[in-house]
């Protein structure tokens, strides 16, 4: 059967040679794999999981959904996949803003870099084709002048740059990618990898005028499915556009009541309560500093929160998104709870191209670090200035501490000769939400195959906010089953690309009906689970066969024996308990998945 | 006893913190619907019309745990405590 809504187009990029080649979909890759994150995936398993992350043969995959650029909601988003250098696993990073629309209008379903230039280069993606461009006199730039220039040099309107700053130059484990709307790819070291190929930017030119339309005899399907998910949105408790909590509030919504259950880890997770989180919090921030609430491309929540700060010492600081992780990872993570530091240094991440989630735990570990003694210029806890200070150390790899801080959170630890300090799963540091405050959550940063992450299983939204039900936050049982859910849906939704909140208001029955819509393959909410399963699974798999086997699903030790404070006072992870009900959920033989689990998915 | 209020509930009422007559021992409900009663702008949106149940994804904390994961609206106030209540939100 033929599939609709795709572009039908994927260059293959050999940044040694210099050579371009085009090709289509694979019909059979797109059914089982769907497309941005499940698709690119399978790009990097078929580009073999024993490469070197740094090396040139790592491939680098730059990849839209199928759904990508229509009027579809909330289908603003890419993916970009490739193997970590931070996890030595496969990660997906995701960003917002119109990138991902404007290179599907551009002509492509997907980018797909290998090898490294000999000096930097950028490629510019437009009518369907791909040139390669000299970047000499943009290296060393950061993220916003980057913008500037190309936008500038490329004709200003309908061009999208996704860029690296002077940090995924000079190859920190956990650079991002962002665009001119100072969205990320943050995770998992995506930045590194364009660095390591001396890939300064990607600029893809498209217009609204090439968005993919059904054809005539669909449009009444697509119409419905559309329908049905803007409804959905405009009516959801959270997302109703100037309703709902995250749409008035961003993301940073979470900050009061993730203190108020005492999950919210602060002092590098010594304590999982801050007295002051409220200066930081999404109701501050509304109430004193909020400029503007840009959105992405179809998406009528307009989430992000764009800050600018008028007074004190950060005063003409102006940046977005002040996302909640952000806010606590560069806040009360480090004991900081001065709104306008936290936005500089987010200012800086932006511009440096730094994941802030990676970033924060980095500071916080380190500041608990200088606290112990083993470091000699270290950073004191809420240490604004030092902290700025470091930041830029960090991103010009300048020193012996910007080099090894520049190895993430887990590295430095290692460095300060105490790598339990740090906050890390399969080397990446956790988000925001404490594990032993919310059990779902801790077993998902566990057995997230991108290193701990709340994005793969968002338990949270049940734990926290009872969608779609509730369940006990401070109750490990039933976690497994529950995370394996939130992963599956999320594969799915993430391979489309739709944006992970679309599931506070939509689930699979939505997600089928927009994936029929845009493809014309008939499509059940059985069906997005299974292929979401499938995606998990081969992750899962590549990560294995990488040498992450047995064994590496686990909790740094704090969680597990350190009892939480405030509102989860006493509680520590059972992880062992939720562990083994979620591998007989999955299947899976102590965190290895088996061959006869791979056949049942047509994996192999 | 006083009632955290968060996010547009704040708004609504006008104030982060309301302080509505309560008891030790007296069920949650009783000390919402006061508060309700005290700031009638949050009519309709902690509570069911009826004033029986808490509308869906709302939340009340007593000490960090959600009364939904307790006795609900009919959950005991354990003396010292506050309240904390917020309407829908999530992130990530």
């Amino acid at each position: 059967m033929t599939l609709t809504g795709y572009a039908n187009r994927v260059a293959r990029i050999d940044l040694t040679t210099g050579q371009i080649q085009y090709e289509g979909i694979d019909p059979e890759a797109a059914r089982k794999y769907i497309g941005a994150r499940g698709l690119g995936v399978k790009y990097v398993f078929d580009n073999g999981p024993g490469v070197d992350p740094l090396s040139p043969e790592n491939l680098l995959c730059f990849m839209n959904g199928p759904a990508t650029g229509s009027a579809i909601n909330m289908s603003g988003r890419l993916a970009i996949c490739t193997k970590s250098p931070l996890t030595g696993g496969v990660t997906d990073s995701h960003m917002g803003g119109w990138s991902a629309a404007r290179l599907r209008w551009a002509g492509f379903d997907g980018l797909l870099f290998r090898g490294a230039a000999a000096s930097p280069v950028y490629a510019i993606c437009e009518g369907g084709a791909v040139r390669l461009a000299d970047a000499s006199d943009l290296w060393g730039k950061g993220v916003r002048e980057t913008v500037r220039i190309l936008q500038a040099r490329h004709g200003g309107k309908n061009v999208s740059v996704m860029a690296i700053g002077p940090a995924g130059e000079n190859l920190v484990r956990y650079a991002s990618v962002l665009n001119e709307n100072d969205r990320a790819a943050g995770r998992g070291g995506t930045g590194a990898v364009m660095g390591s190929k001396k890939l300064k930017a990607v600029v893809a030119i498209g217009d609204i005028k090439d968005q993919w339309k059904p054809a005539d005899g669909r449009k009444e399907a697509f119409e419905e499915a559309r329908k049905v998910g803007l409804k959905a949105i405009m009516e959801g408790a959270l997302t109703a556009p100037r309703k709902g909590g995250l749409s008035l509030y961003g993301t940073n919504v979470l900050m009061n009541i993730i203190n108020e259950v005492g999950a919210l880890p602060a002092f590098n997770g010594k304590e999982t309560f801050h007295p002051n989180a409220e200066a930081i919090s999404g109701e501050t921030i509304r109430a004193q500093y909020l400029a503007e609430e840009p959105t992405c491309h179809a998406c009528p929540v307009a989430c992000k929160k764009l800050v600018e700060i008028k007074e004190g010492p950060y005063a003409g600081v102006r940046t977005e998104s002040f996302e909640y992780e952000t806010a606590w990872a560069l806040g009360v993570n480090c004991g900081l709870t001065d709104a306008g530091a936290v936005a500089k240094i987010l200012d800086l991440c932006n511009d440096y191209g730094l994941d802030t989630i990676e970033l924060g735990n980095v500071l916080s570990t380190t500041m608990e670090a200088t606290e112990l003694g083993l470091v000699a210029e270290g950073i004191a806890w809420g240490d604004a200035e030092r902290m700025i200070a470091v930041t830029g150390l960090i991103a010009r790899a300048e020193g012996e501490l910007g080099q090894a801080l520049g190895r993430g959170a887990y590295g430095a630890a290692t460095w300060f000769g105490r790598p339990d300090l740090a906050n890390s799963v399969k080397g990446q540091a956790i988000p925001a939400y404490d594990p032993r405050g919310i059990k779902g959550i801790g077993l998902g940063y566990a057995t997230s195959n991108r290193g701990a992450c709340h994005l793969r299983g968002y338990t949270v939204a049940s734990e926290i906010a009872g969608i779609p039900l509730q369940t006990d936050r401070l109750a490990p049982e039933g976690k497994g089953e529950l995370l394996k859910t939130f992963q599956d849906l999320h594969a799915f939704s993430d391979s489309m690309d739709l944006c992970k909140f679309s599931a506070f208001s939509m689930g699979a029955e939505e997600y089928a009906k927009a994936y029929s819509a845009v493809t014309g393959v008939p499509f059940t909410a059985e069906d997005v689970m299974r292929t979401g399963e499938r995606i998990y699974n081969l992750e899962r798999y590549y990560n294995n066969l990488a040498g992450l086997g047995e064994g590496s699903d686990y909790l740094p030790k704090r969680f597990l024996e350190d009892p939480a404070t405030g509102g989860s006072a006493g509680q520590v992870s059972e992880l062992d308990q939720m562990l083994a009900e979620y591998y007989a959920a999955r299947g899976w033989s102590n965190g290895v998945v088996p061959e006869e689990k791979l056949r049942e998915l047509e994996i192999i | 006893m006083q009632i955290r209020l968060y996010a547009t509930l704040r708004t609504l009422a006008g104030a982060a913190r309301v302080d509505v007559p309560g008891t030790p021992g007296e069920p949650v409900g009783a000390v919402v619907r006061r508060l309700v009663e005290q700031c009638p702008a949050l009519e309709g949106h902690v509570l069911s019309p009826d004033g029986g149940s808490l509308l869906p994804h709302v939340q009340v904390f007593i000490a960090g745990r959600s009364i939904r994961d307790l006795e609900g609206l009919a959950t005991p106030i354990p003396p010292g405590v506050d309240l904390a209540i917020f309407p829908p939100v999530a992130g990530g």
